[in-house]
């Protein structure tokens, strides 16, 4: 075979004022930092299979208690009792042998997606009027817009309780998912569902949902890095940020058919093997003597908290 | 007896690419078998429609003497789909998309619990495959976080798991260690003592030898242009060439290799 002349062009690089290193690109950067929280919050299995209190208790009586817990704490209204609850989170993650430091910060990192939009117009009296207690803008007369009306802006006393609130709420409700997920292995809560009556069909498809993600994170990264070896410049203004920007999201209609051709395959997979309409499975839980402690210990925290919320 | 009987099948993927081209294959109880051919020639095609996973577009495709339709392997066909699943296991050449169990010991449960083989059985055949394939330090991981080479694994230990009669395998040795390819190898010829049917698609010319006394090869065009002796069929380098399976250079190689065995 006769190679072209500039294939064998390829003197070393004279030009080694070439620089290395410096800022990764904010695409891949953000890739690699969503795979890697997905890789630490969920997907790891550090903390499930380590040896603490909550990795000892039968995922299914674990699911159900922490399922009752959340329940509850959307009823509570005093927010020193939310704090109690969150505090009973912290003092369990200890006892699982959680670093307590990634632990709140896993938390803190989720609260501003779930409740920051939420919450931040509601501490204005235009929401929720009430005694101001910042004023931002004062108006000489009514101000109608759609349904509102206000004569001024103003942060009132009954908004930022309220936020006050409902952000410890959702930071309580997270921290208790979060603590399930940590201290089990995500097979066992599916496997837990399914025990519990949900449907097969269900949970299936909420397992398979969980590995796409993760196929998912892995394929655009791969992309992305297959991208990269084949280019040189790296522009990081914003003009260059635009256009990786552009690239992935044009990379997504191709990520979308691959991944509808991995369905298909996964599907001819599970035939070949056997699978006809409803998947068979053992389970092999079983109740001990802590599971009932452990019953125990969260109804009746659960009833100290409603008698004290709502004292008879 | 007769196992596989294709007549004259077409098969085209979105009623446009063609994939095979009027196909014609007998096969035996206990052959050995190795499907050969270049990049796109159809093999995998080939091994799917052989699995029932997909259905001629035109033609015939006969399994224990049955005509495989979509019927047939579905609701209407009683206790047919359970009996060829049970005979028949394909270990996939994209073995990310044949994984989709949580974990690895799920994996290889799954076919064995679909088929209602008694528990008892299962996990004695769960033990012995993962010791067989040396994959107990795997059991708890979830499939996705594998190497290429030990989703492999864990895709044959699947297959393995359901004790088929007639094994497919596409590419099996790709992406193994020199140590677990010839542990393969070895397996194969151990299956093939016992009677199993063993059809393979594979590049890897120098364990076709081992493995199959007889060969069947693929042109570009998708048909087949020879079908006979493994032996006689490696040794015509005109042929092999023709259908651009190896290179004028690469026929030293295989007589090489053929040296040391
Ligand atoms: N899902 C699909 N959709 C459309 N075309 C396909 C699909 N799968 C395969 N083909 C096409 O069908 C033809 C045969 O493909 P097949 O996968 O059977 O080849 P192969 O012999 O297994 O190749 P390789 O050695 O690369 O694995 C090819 O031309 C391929 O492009
Ligand atoms: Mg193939």
């Amino acid at each position: 075979m006769k190679i072209p002349d500039w294939l064998s062009d390829g003197t070393t690089c004279p030009c080694c004022a070439v620089s290395v290193g410096g800022k990764r690109n904010f695409v891949e950067k953000t890739l690699v930092e969503i795979a890697s929280m997905m890789e630490r919050s969920i997907f790891s299995e550090k903390y499930s299979s380590s040896k603490g209190f909550l990795q000892s208790i039968d995922p299914r009586v674990k699911l159900i208690t922490i399922l009752l817990l959340i329940v509850t704490t959307s009823f509570v209204t005093k927010i020193e009792i939310i704090l109690g609850i969150y505090v009973f989170t912290l003092f369990f993650a200890y006892l699982s042998k959680v670093d307590l430091f990634f632990f709140i910060k896993r938390v803190w990192l989720f609260i501003p997606i779930f409740s920051g939009i939420v919450v931040f117009p509601a501490m204005f009296n235009v929401v929720t009027p009430g005694e101001p207690l910042v004023t931002l803008v004062h108006f000489n007369s009514t101000v109608q817009l759609w349904i509102f009306q206000f004569t001024e802006i103003s942060i009132t006393k009954e908004g930022a309780l309220g936020a006050l609130l409902f952000i410890s709420r959702v930071a309580a409700s997270v921290s208790l998912i979060v603590l399930l997920t940590l201290t089990t292995r995500w097979a066992d809560i599916m496997k837990s569902l399914r025990t519990l009556g949900v449907p097969q069909i269900f949970v299936m498809v909420l397992s398979m949902t969980y590995q796409y993600i993760f196929l998912l994170v892995r394929v655009v990264q791969e992309m992305h890095l297959a991208k990269k070896s084949r280019t040189i410049k790296t522009d990081r203004t914003g003009e260059g940020i635009k256009k990786e920007q552009n690239w992935v999201a044009s990379r997504i209609g191709t990520v979308l058919m691959k991944s509808y051709k991995m369905s298909d395959e996964i599907h001819s997979a599970m035939i070949s093997r056997g699978f006809h309409d409803e998947i068979k499975s053992h389970e092999t839980f079983r109740i001990r003597n802590i599971d009932r402690i452990w019953t125990g210990f969260s109804l009746a925290f659960i009833t100290g908290v409603i008698l004290l919320n709502y004292p008879v | 007896m007769q196992l596989f009987d294709l007549k004259n099948v077409n098969y085209l993927y979105l009623n446009r690419i063609h994939a095979l081209n009027d196909i014609s294959l007998s096969i035996e109880q206990g052959e050995h078998i190795a499907i050969l051919g270049a990049n796109g020639s159809g093999k995998s095609t080939l091994l799917k429609l052989l699995d029932g996973l997909i259905f001629p577009s035109s033609g015939i495709v006969k399994a224990f003497g049955k005509t495989l339709t979509e019927n047939i392997l579905d609701g209407e066909g009683g206790d047919f789909p359970r009996f060829f699943r049970k005979k028949v296991g394909l270990i996939f050449q994209n073995s990310e998309a044949q994984l989709f169990c949580p974990t690895v010991l799920d994996e290889i449960k799954f076919g064995p619990l679909q088929l209602d083989i008694a528990k008892t059985d299962i996990n004695q055949r769960i033990n012995d495959v993962m010791g067989m394939l040396n994959i107990e330090n795997l059991k708890d991981r979830a499939p996705y976080t594998l190497s290429g080479g030990e989703k492999k694994k864990v895709a044959i230990a699947s297959v393995l798991s359901i004790n088929p009669d007639v094994l497919l395998l596409d590419e099996p040795t790709n992406g193994l260690d020199p140590r677990t390819q010839r542990w393969l190898v070895e397996l194969l010829i151990e299956l093939r003592k016992i009677g199993k049917t063993i059809i393979i698609a594979t590049h890897d010319l120098e364990i076709v030898e081992e493995v199959s006394e007889r060969a069947v090869v693929f042109n570009e065009d998708h048909r087949i242009v020879a079908d006979g002796k493994a032996k006689v069929i490696l040794n015509d380098t005109a042929l092999l060439m023709g259908v651009n399976l190896i290179h004028e250079h690469s026929h030293r190689h295989i007589e090489k290799s053929k040296l040391t065995f």
